[in-house]
């Protein structure tokens, strides 16, 4: 199985920096059933049952059913048989359908065996086990073939019978042609002979062949006698018989199995249906994955939250745990601090949950994500002829939509300081006033004094030097709007992070000093 | 399993009538070499052709011989058969089908070199040591792969008109070729992966460029070749040797062109245009097992334009008594 992403639903460049293709390709089993899979972005009503349904599966396996790994195995012998479907429902099935039906209906026996008590199916298989005995009484073993009946079997007979008396006959013909004038009229044919062949003119008088002349050459066919042309005649009058009993029994097959298609119609679905979420509960206990648990507030807590490309790539990787809440939360902190990465991990982890995936996280609760947006950073866009203020102006026209998750990157970092920070400062405020779930990073010191916004800010890595570097995302910590000692040190953060970097003493000296001066120098803050 | 395929020169050289020929002659055999299965690259057997409409011979399928076909071909054979196996293929399912009597079938297989060995793989799972025969095309290139093809014959059309004879020359001419020494293959072996497309060795054994391209739209092959033309010694090509590239590479008298395989030569487009004055030595790396050539001929064209090499034998089956043709 390879399971594809709805492209639609996420733009395509975030979903290919943030790894989604690898992300699927944990899931990628060999499963003929279910070849291919395109996961899509869920309403909240089909979105939580279906994470409900899987937690349902889920805990019935753990209590008395078969391993996962091995029902994902046993699934394996199950064919994909979609297309003969619409054949079924139109009483049109060919021999080599029946096969096919014959070898899912069989297969599923043994898989719904192997299931037992412990885990059946929402759905009864009635209708597999009339396919089952329908096809055992038509086909032959393994529903290689129409079973014999003793018609077609004294048809059989008779049509050897003349077979052996047609190839007598023709190498009596053929030998009488021989004789007569020294040819062998072996296949292919017609024979070819030249013009000038003194043979021609023999054959010619011999009325048991047929001459032609094509392009400069003779062609010699055969002139067979009625007797032989009778017998040809009779194997073909007996093999349209054997066709047309066939075709009867063929079409008498179908009316017998019409009657149970719709049943197995919706079987078919449903056990398509529960295969893929064996594949999907497989996929979470080899990985130690988590499915997320539902609240009716908008609150979106995350522990242990992995970006799995991050962490492939990352030599200290730290998961993320984060708790927001209704309306704006802020992430505040200095450049590099990893504000960015706690966006994307969010919006990650967002639409694995629309699109009904297991998390790479410890554990997540959050309100379902009717819609999640985000905007990154960008210098505008020449197809839209959007600045880059434009363009984030643009992408809040379409993202106040009840339920929705909105993620921010830089807010209003587009335009001039001034009015960057009155433009942030109001859509926060706005977004205070709405029951969607809000989260935003920014520079802008204004933010911190919006009583309504929860307020973040990065903790920078330990150990010093630009280790911090490789430990991404940072750690997230919540701080007081109202704490002036919080709004300096987030800051001069950024002077901080400067000290970390090679530059010139002289520099290095203007930045401590000015730490010292907002009394962040290095007896108090290192 | 021995495989076995069979390409054709020219639209009616008799392809199909050699295929069915050989077929009957192996299948009288049966009990020696195990059971005949009989597939084909695309669709073959068609009652008449799709492109001017002529009648064309029908495939026979022995009974109790194994074929591999589309689903498509096989509504009108209703009980004639039992299925064995479904092979999945890239766009559509084939059955592997014994029948169960003698039939006249549509023969469809697998298109690409991938299909082909998953293919055989199934095939000699389910029918053990049974004999394979491809009904094949110049033109997929796979056909030539040692792995695909045991051996193969020939259907030529012979007639007095040019392209007929520049068609039959172009299938014939590799035949010719010597196949790489023991060094080249170790070389080219040292450096080419399976996709590369040309690769470019130079006298001590160092490979100076390998590329991916495709080597008659590569003009970066061009240059290089023109920049080494000095110490270039060994022109690796897995991509036709086309009349355009034939016509650079023709001055290069000190190196040695080595196809990957026969169904690479391609030297001219037409008889108008024939490839004079190339100097490279060319030489196989899969040497080419041609069982015989079977040759068709219309009007009273001259035999020797097909200038088969003496090695292999040559049957015209619509002229020759059938019964002394040694296969």
């Amino acid at each position: 199985m390879k399971l594809e992403f709805d492209r639609s639903a996420a733009p395509e460049s975030v979903t290919a920096e943030l790894g989604f293709d690898e992300f699927l390709e944990l899931f990628d089993t060999d499963m003929p059933l279910l070849p291919v899979k395109t996961v899509r972005f869920c309403e909240p009503e089909s979105g939580r049952r279906r994470y409900a349904d899987l937690e349902k599966l889920e805990q019935r396996l753990d209590r008395a059913g078969p391993p996962v790994e091995r029902l994902v195995s046993k699934s394996r012998g199950l064919p994909k048989i979609d297309e003969i479907l619409p054949f079924l429902t139109n009483r049109t099935l060919e021999q080599y359908h029946l096969h096919l039906l014959g070898r899912f209906v069989r297969e599923d026996q043994r898989l719904r065996e192997f299931e037992g008590p412990g885990a059946p199916l929402d759905c009864s298989g009635e209708s597999c086990d009339t396919i089952l005995n329908l096809l055992s009484q038509h086909m032959t073993e393994n529903f290689s073939g129409l079973k014999s009946d003793p018609e077609t079997d004294a048809l059989r007979r008779e049509i050897e019978t003349l077979d052996r008396k047609t190839a007598d006959a023709l190498t009596a013909f053929e030998q009488d042609i021989y004789s007569r004038t020294g040819l062998k009229m072996t296949y292919p044919y017609p024979r070819e002979i030249m013009p000038d062949d003194p043979a021609l003119s023999i054959a010619e008088a011999c009325d048991l062949l047929t001459c032609a002349y094509r392009n400069e050459i003779v062609r010699i066919g055969y002139n067979p006698p009625d007797a032989i042309r009778n017998l040809i005649a009779r194997k073909q009058k007996l093999e349209s018989r054997i066709s047309g009993i066939m075709e009867t029994r063929l079409q008498r097959v179908n009316m017998e199995l019409s009657a149970c298609a719709e049943g197995f119609i919706n079987y078919y679905k449903k056990r398509k249906t529960r295969v893929y979420r064996y594949v999907l509960l497989d996929v979470k206990k080899r990985n130690g994955f988590c499915f997320p648990k539902f609240t009716d507030a908008a609150v979106c807590e995350f522990r242990g939250a992995e970006l799995p490309v991050l962490k492939k790539n990352a030599k200290h990787y730290i998961p993320l745990d984060i708790r927001l809440e209704q309306g704006a939360n802020v992430i505040f902190g200095a450049n590099m601090t990893g504000k960015t990465t706690v966006l994307k991990t969010l919006y990650f982890h967002l639409t694995a949950v629309g699109m009904g995936l297991p998390l790479p996280a410890a554990a997540v609760a959050l309100r379902y994500p009717k819609h999640v947006r985000i905007h990154l950073k960008t210098s505008g866009d020449i197809q839209t002829g959007l600045s880059g203020l434009g363009t984030e102006l643009a992408f809040f026209e379409n993202a106040f939509e009840p339920f929705s998750y909105v993620l921010a990157d830089e807010l209003f970092q587009s335009t001039n300081p001034v009015g960057g920070a009155a433009l942030a400062g109001l859509v926060v405020e706005e977004y205070g006033r709405t029951d969607a779930l809000f989260c935003c990073t920014c520079h802008y010191p204004q933010v911190l004094d919006i009583k309504s916004a929860a307020l973040f800010r990065m903790r920078e890595g330990e150990g010093g030097g630009r280790r911090f570097l490789e430990n991404r995302p940072y750690r997230v910590e919540r701080i007081r709007g109202d704490c002036e000692d919080d709004k300096i040190d987030a800051l001069v953060s950024p002077l901080r992070i400067a000290l970390q970097y090679a530059l010139p003493d002289s520099l290095k000296q203007r930045i401590e000093h000015y730490r010292e001066r907002m009394g962040h120098g290095k007896d108090t803050s290192e | 399993m021995e495989t076995l395929s069979f390409i054709g020169s020219d639209k009616n050289a008799g392809k199909t009538t050699v295929l069915n020929f050989i077929y009957d002659r192996i299948a009288r055999l049966q009990d020696k070499g195990g059971p005949v299965c009989v597939t084909s690259i695309g669709i073959n057997g068609e009652h008449a052709d799709a492109y001017d409409g002529k009648p064309k011979p029908a495939i026979r399928i022995r009974e109790g011989g194994l074929f591999v076909t589309g689903c498509a071909h096989l509504k009108q054979h209703t009980g004639e058969y039992d299925i064995i196996g479904v092979f999945r293929g890239r766009d559509k399912p084939f059955i592997i089908g014994k029948c169960r009597r003698s039939v006249e079938m549509v023969i469809e297989g697998p298109n690409t070199g991938d299909e082909m060995r998953r293919l055989k793989t199934m095939l000699a799972d389910l029918a053990g040591d049974c004999r394979l025969l491809i009904d094949g095309s110049i033109d997929r290139r796979f056909i030539a792969r040692p792995e695909i093809s045991d051996g193969f014959y020939f259907a030529l059309l012979i007639t007095r008109r040019k392209t007929h004879i520049q068609k039959a020359a172009r299938l014939l001419a590799p035949l010719r070729f010597p196949s790489a020494s023991k060094a080249e293959i170790e070389l080219i072996g040292k450096y080419v992966d399976g996709s590369d497309k040309s690769v470019l060795i130079d006298r001590e054994g160092e490979a100076i460029r390998r590329s991916r391209a495709v080597p008659a739209l590569d003009s970066d092959l061009e240059t290089a070749c023109l920049k080494h033309r000095s110490d270039a010694r060994l022109l690796y090509l897995n991509g036709a040797l086309t009349q355009k590239l034939s016509r650079f590479l023709s001055p290069f008298r000190n190196l040695t062109v080595v196809l990957d395989n026969f169904t690479l030569h391609r030297p001219a487009a037409s008889v108008d245009a024939p490839m004079t004055g190339f100097t490279p030595a060319v030489k196989l790396l899969t040497p080419v097992s041609v069982r015989a050539v079977f040759i068709k001929v219309e009007d009273r064209a001259d035999l020797r334009t097909a200038a088969v090499p003496e090695n292999i034998p040559v049957y015209n089956l619509f002229r020759e008594c059938p019964d002394e043709i040694g296969i």
